[in-house]
Order: C-alpha cells, then sequence, then structure tokens
C-alpha cells in the first residue's frame, strides 16, 4: 500500500474514532479523567500514598475469636485528648528537624481507631474517676467515684458497700494472668486506682482522708490488701506518702500523710518477702531478671513530669523503662497478664496550661506504646491506647507547613509562599498556635525568674505581647480566653487506637465503657 | 594629736549615727538573750494603698510568711537537693495547697531554698558597702544605694540573717516598706507554722481535678488574680498599665 493510501486510511481511522467518541460527549470526558488520574498518580505523591494505603489496609485480617488475646495492655494518656496527639505528633516530627505534620507517633500507626465517649452518668465533661471506671468495669458511673456503680453518690462511705464493680484487672487476677500497674501519677491516684480500689471518693488516697468515723478503707490500703489471685505483681509510680505513716522520713526528706501508724510498704514486703520493693533509679535498675513481684514508689507524690525527670532528687525510671520492665516480668506467666500504663501528667500540664510538658509526657508515651509493642506478640497481644477525657486544648490560626508548634502563628501569602513575620489579631498583637479556652493564661518563665518580685504571679487574664517572646521554651504557657485557677477538662470524644486479637471491635464511635467489654471478650476475663 | 581627735570623733560620731538608725528596727532583739532559732517576727509592710501585717516564722528549713489581714499563710521547706517546697495556706479554711518546686516555678517563682529562706537580704537586692555597727551581740548592717531609678534602704542583722527594715523608693514615692515590729521566742511543737501543715492538704497538681470541692472550685472559678490585673502584659510580664 502506498504511502497516500495509508494517509488516507488512518486519516478515516482517525474520524471514524473521533466521530464514534464525538456523538457521544460522556466518552471523551471519561478518557480525559483517566488520563488525569495516571498523570496524577506519576506525579503526586499524596495520591501514591492513598493508593497504596488502601492496598494495604484491604490485605489486613483481624481476629476475633473469644479469648484469642493472651495478654491486654491498655495505654491510658490522662488528659490525651486528640489535639494533644496531633500537637505531639507534630512536635516529636520537629524534634527530629522534620515538618511535623506528616509524622506519625507509634499508636497513629495501629491499625485501628476509633472514638470513645466520655461523659460520666452524671457530666458532661467528665474526670479520670468516672472515665477510668467506664473503661475498667464496663460501666459509666458517677464522677469522683471508683470501680463502683452509678447508684452510689459521691463520699457515701456507707452506700459503697454490695456496689462494687469489678475490673478487668481483677477478673485477670483471678484467673490466673499477671497483672500490673505503672502510672506517673501516685499510684493512689484515680486512674491506677480504677483498676483496683473500690471507693466512693477519689480523694480517700489514704486513711488521713476518710471522714471522721468512716468504716471505708483508703485506696493505698485497697492496693496493699488486694485479695484476688496471689495479688498484683507489678505496681509502679508516684505517691509514696499515701503508704508512710506521718511520723517517717523518706528518701526526699518528706514526712508521710498516713495518721493510722501503718507503713505498707513495710506491710508489702512482709506479704511478699521474695518480692523487689524499690523507691530509686539505682534500685529499680538493680531488680534481678527473676523477678515476678515488683512494687515502685518513686516519688512522695507525682512523679517529675518527663521534662524534668531528670531534677528528680532520688532519680526516677522514665514510663518507657517502667513499661518495658513491667512487661518482662509480666510476660513470664505463660497464662498471659494483663497490664495498665498511665502517662498520669499530660492532663496535669494542662491544667497548668503549659503545652510544652503536656506535649513531652505524651511523646514519652508514645515511646512506652512502641517499646511494649516491641516486646509482644500481634497474634496473642491486644494493646489498646486511649485517654480518658480531653483537655480545652486548640491548635488554631493558620500557620504555615511547618510552622513550630509552639511558635507564634506565620501563614502564607495570597500566593501561598510563606511569610516570616507574625500573624496579628484584630488587637495588633502577635498569637500562638497552641492556646486554652480557659486556664491560667500567659505565662513566660524562661530560665530566669524575676528576684525583685516581691510577688507570686498567679493568672494574668487578657492578651500578651509576644513580640520579643519565645514561645517555644519549655517555661512558655500559652494565652487563655476565660481566666480560672486552673485550666478545666474538655467533654469532646477522645481517640482509641488498638491493635491485636480484637483491635476492629473498638473502631468506630464508641461508649467509653465498651472498652471493658472487648477486653474482657478478647481476654475471656469471665471465663465463658 | 588633733587629727587623732577629729579621726575619734569622727569614729563615735558613726557609731552613734549607725546605732540610731537601729534603735527603733531591732524589735526589742537582743542577740545575746533571744533564741533565734524558732521565732517569729511581726513586721508592717506599706505600700501605697495599704498597711499590711505579716509575721515570718522560722523554725529550722522551714519558714512562714503568715499575712494575717488576708488570713492566708505562705510556708516554704527546704528540700534535699537546696530546692524549696511550698505549702500555701488559707487560714481561715484550714485548707492548704501543696507545691512541688517544678509547680513552683509554674508558679513564676524560684524554686531555690536560698530565695524564700529569708524575707529580703542584701544579696537579693544587690546591695554592697554597708555601714555595720554591732551591739547585744548583733551585728547590724545599713545599705543605702540606687538601682534603675529606684532608692532601696535596708537594715540587717546578719547574725540572724533577719531583715529589720526595707524601702524602696521611687521619684520620691514609696513603692513599699517592711518594718519589724518585734520578735519573740517561739515553742518548736506549737506553733501556727506547725499547725498550717496539719490542714487538709491539696496537691497543687490536682487542684484542677477537684471541682467539686467546695473550696478548690471556688479557686477554680475566680481565679487566683493578683495586683496584677491588666489588660496587656509587656514581653517581661509587666502589666503595661499597672500603677505604680
Amino acid at each position: 500500500m502506498n504511502l497516500t493510501k495509508s494517509l488516507i486510511l488512518s486519516i478515516s481511522t482517525f474520524v471514524l474514532l473521533t466521530g464514534c467518541g464525538g456523538g457521544s460527549g460522556s466518552d471523551s470526558l471519561v478518557a480525559t479523567a483517566l488520563e488525569k488520574k495516571e498523570k496524577l498518580s506519576l506525579a503526586n505523591v499524596w495520591f501514591d500514598a492513598g493508593v497504596n494505603y488502601v492496598e494495604k489496609k484491604d490485605l489486613e485480617t483481624f481476629i476475633s475469636t473469644r479469648g484469642s488475646a493472651k495478654n491486654i495492655i491498655l495505654f491510658v494518656g490522662d488528659g490525651m485528648g486528640l489535639s494533644t496527639v496531633t500537637a505531639a505528633r507534630i512536635l516529636d516530627g520537629q524534634n527530629r528537624g522534620e515538618s511535623g505534620e506528616e509524622n506519625m507517633l507509634s499508636f497513629d500507626k495501629f491499625p485501628v481507631a476509633g472514638l470513645s465517649k466520655t461523659y460520666n452518668s452524671d457530666s458532661q465533661t467528665p474526670d479520670s474517676a468516672g472515665t477510668m471506671t467506664a473503661m475498667m468495669t464496663g460501666v459509666k458511673t458517677k464522677k469522683g467515684v471508683l470501680s463502683i456503680s452509678e447508684t452510689v453518690n459521691r463520699a457515701d462511705c456507707a452506700g459503697t458497700t454490695g456496689h462494687e464493680v469489678v475490673t478487668a484487672l481483677e477478673l485477670a487476677e483471678d484467673i490466673g494472668k499477671s497483672t500490673g500497674i505503672v502510672s506517673t501519677a501516685r499510684l493512689t491516684h484515680a486512674t491506677p486506682a480504677a483498676t483496683y480500689a473500690h471507693t466512693a471518693d477519689r480523694n480517700w488516697e489514704n486513711n488521713s482522708k476518710l471522714p471522721d468515723g468512716s468504716t471505708c478503707k483508703d485506696i493505698a490500703a485497697q492496693l496493699i490488701d488486694f485479695s484476688y489471685g496471689d495479688g498484683i505483681d507489678v505496681a509502679m509510680g508516684g505517691g509514696r506518702r499515701e503508704f508512710m505513716p506521718n511520723n517517717a522520713p523518706e528518701v526526699e526528706g518528706k514526712s508521710g500523710k498516713r495518721t493510722d501508724g501503718r507503713d505498707l510498704r513495710d506491710e508489702w514486703k512482709a506479704k511478699y518477702p521474695t518480692g523487689s520493693y524499690v523507691e530509686t533509679l539505682a534500685d529499680f535498675n538493680a531488680v534481678p531478671a527473676n523477678a515476678t513481684k515488683l512494687f515502685g514508689l518513686f516519688n512522695y507524690s507525682h512523679m517529675q513530669y518527663e521534662a524534668d525527670r531528670a531534677n528528680d532528687v532520688a532519680g526516677e525510671p522514665s514510663l518507657t523503662q517502667m513499661t518495658q520492665k513491667a512487661v518482662s516480668i509480666l510476660s513470664k506467666n505463660t497464662k498471659g497478664f494483663f497490664l495498665m500504663v498511665e502517662s498520669g501528667r499530660i492532663d496535669h500540664a494542662h491544667h497548668a496550661g503549659n503545652a510544652y510538658g503536656a506535649l513531652s509526657d505524651t511523646i514519652e508515651m508514645a515511646k512506652a506504646v512502641a517499646k511494649a509493642d516491641e516486646m509482644t506478640s500481634d497474634n496473642d497481644t491486644l494493646i489498646i491506647v486511649t485517654a480518658d477525657h480531653s483537655h480545652v486544648f486548640t491548635i488554631a490560626g493558620y500557620p504555615k507547613r511547618g510552622n513550630p508548634i509552639l511558635g507564634k502563628v506565620q501563614g502564607t501569602d495570597a500566593h501561598g509562599i510563606a511569610k516570616t513575620e507574625d500573624a496579628l489579631a484584630a488587637d495588633g498583637l502577635a498569637y500562638t498556635t497552641l492556646g486554652y479556652a480557659n486556664g491560667r493564661g500567659f505565662m513566660n518563665l524562661g530560665a530566669e525568674t524575676d528576684s525583685d518580685a516581691g510577688y507570686g504571679v498567679d493568672i494574668h487574664k487578657g492578651r500578651a505581647d509576644l513580640t520579643n517572646i519565645d514561645t517555644k521554651t519549655p517555661g512558655y504557657h500559652q494565652e487563655a480566653t476565660v481566666p480560672l485557677s486552673s485550666e478545666t477538662h474538655a467533654g469532646e470524644d477522645v481517640g482509641i487506637y488498638a491493635k491485636g486479637p480484637g483491635a476492629q471491635l473498638l473502631s468506630g464511635v464508641n461508649e467509653q465503657n465498651m472498652i471493658f467489654h472487648v477486653m474482657e471478650h478478647m481476654g475471656n476475663l469471665v471465663k465463658k | 594629736m588633733f587629727k587623732n581627735f577629729i579621726a575619734f570623733t569622727v569614729v563615735i560620731f558613726i557609731a552613734i549615727y549607725t546605732s540610731s538608725l537601729f534603735a527603733e528596727a531591732t524589735g526589742g532583739i537582743n542577740c545575746k538573750k533571744t533564741v533565734l532559732d524558732s521565732f517569729v517576727a511581726s513586721y508592717e509592710i506599706r505600700t501605697p494603698k495599704k498597711t499590711t501585717l505579716m509575721n515570718y516564722y522560722r523554725i529550722g528549713d522551714s519558714v512562714a510568711y503568715e499575712y494575717t489581714n488576708q488570713k492566708m499563710t505562705e510556708v516554704w521547706k527546704k528540700s534535699v537537693n537546696g530546692q524549696a517546697q511550698l505549702v500555701r495556706a488559707f487560714d481561715a479554711y484550714n485548707r492548704s495547697i501543696e507545691y512541688d518546686p517544678i509547680d513552683v516555678k509554674m508558679e513564676h517563682q524560684s524554686s531555690s531554698w536560698d530565695m524564700h529562706k529569708n524575707l529580703a537580704t542584701p544579696e537579693l537586692f544587690h546591695l554592697d558597702n554597708a555601714l555595720v555597727s554591732s551591739k547585744d551581740g548583733c551585728a547590724y548592717q545599713h545599705y543605702k544605694k540606687r538601682i534603675s531609678g529606684k532608692s532601696i534602704i535596708m537594715d540587717f542583722e546578719a547574725n540572724n540573717q533577719l531583715l529589720l527594715s526595707l524601702e524602696v523608693k521611687k521619684d520620691n514615692e514609696i513603692l513599699y516598706s517592711y518594718k519589724l515590729k518585734n520578735v519573740k521566742s517561739i515553742d518548736k511543737k506549737q506553733n501556727h507554722l506547725v499547725s498550717v501543715l496539719s490542714y487538709d492538704s491539696t496537691d497543687f497538681a490536682d487542684i484542677g481535678d477537684n471541682e467539686s470541692d467546695p473550696f478548690l472550685s471556688r479557686m477554680i472559678t475566680l481565679g487566683f488574680i493578683t495586683h496584677k490585673e491588666a489588660n496587656i502584659i509587656d514581653d517581661k510580664g509587666n502589666a503595661l498599665d499597672l500603677e505604680k
């Protein structure tokens, strides 16, 4: 076929095809969209990441057979709401020189994420006691009470009897599993206490706090007198003063709080003569590898914030170190274990209006989760990471990508180009990305203290001129809208991050008490 | 000989002058007789707007500042590593708040024991070149200096590390002054400082979790706003429209 005929044939074919296509407008649109999609997949990392994610997710399988979780680890970030997780994620990445937003904390990578509705039976915005009760017992209850039903009023000692609700830790111990509690708060504080104590008031941490004439047992005594199974195998945290009599000096030079003459540390040692009782980092490090019982009280009251841990008088282990030690001891039991780990001071830092402290403790908790994940198998260990409640902590303004999360807002111009000057509010003042809806407000502590101050500065109300202030320092406290002595909890849902047998049961929006039921089902804690 | 006479006269004059400065300020101290390891010193504190009475207690490694008008007491206790633990007491309610050193820093105060063990010291105000005299076993120091536009006059008893008087002026207006009224020994086991430490206490870190406690919830709702109330604070933490 000569060249002329070939050309005519090609043109004809082309006309024919385009004629077919031209007769129907949608065919040309479909072809165009496909072309665009192909071009996109070749050039856009977001698109490729999305494709890969879906393909990977599609291959995941989940175990849901009752009792498939030999081990259960519940991590609770006290006050670790979604904004805290997001900001901590960004800070963690920025600490490594990254932009931050694309970073993933250890539990961000878990295959299952859900939400938890945190309200207490009597309170729209909850507290740690009622919320931890929900997670540990499977029932919602009133604010301020620990592992008793909602029919009992707070501080009603006599009304407690018969209304105690069994906890997942007690069930686990009863069926022969090993059990552990780790917290950076006092071990008698609400969150850890809800795992083993039943009381009408979270403040009854030692006997001197009980009402006059009360027959109830204080929380510290309930820990020592725990009678399920062979007793709690590992308990580590703060709150030494709740276990000591008020005439006994301790390693920090302070005296205890008990007025009944009991030294519960000695009672624990007598009860478990082969166990290890420790108070310092050196003692912690010296715990023998074959230890099966461990009781650690590392601080007079709460343990230090992670950012300040190095300043502790006698030295403290980190949350990660305590988690590692706990898992290594508990995993010796062939029947498995139940472990609760709390990062207890995220909440306290938020109450003080200090984002740096809250985020630092969150990052440390993520490291503890990673360590537990590393030491256990997805085939037989259910790991749940969640919070008891949120805080009124916000990430606001329009900071540019990679803007220091602890810094002042610097945005982009009309062309999307990053600016280098601070964004100004309607009052002409700069503002930080992070803030609080209420609380103690602006404070700039930095590294210096004002020696000429004859006064203590408690709360600043109103705005502050941040022009020459480095808001990224550990001592900077963000501005708050409503001035209060203490920033408050928030009422929105918190995240649940899970992996291992039964994790998928926590996807979606859950009542907080469902967490217990998933743990019970997957651990077969009631031995059905 | 005349020169010696002049020099001798000058020395006597200075001695009389410095002694007269402390005559009223000693509050009756006789350092040979008064045991000052457990004592209470009463001060009158004046500012342009008001006069306050304050009792300063010292027992070993604990000191207390009792503001009787406000019915509040602050107790500072020395910790093992040279830091200070604060107990802030509300005497009308027999309640107190305990602060760990890190919490003290969050309160915008120094957590160093040295900063709080004394009401005020020459070192705190960077004073030097004192006129000195001694009497009844006491070592008196008189300081006078201008710093950053402010005039500071301090009388201090060095043997017991006790402030006798302090006056801070700016533009001839007294910003604040402290004056010792009297000092007396106290029983180590029975005194206001010991009473304060027996109050029902709450950790500062736990305030936010105690909104159902009527006392603490009042703190949360009413705040702890002090004199530094202003709409805008400058970059030093000072209120821009603070009245001075």
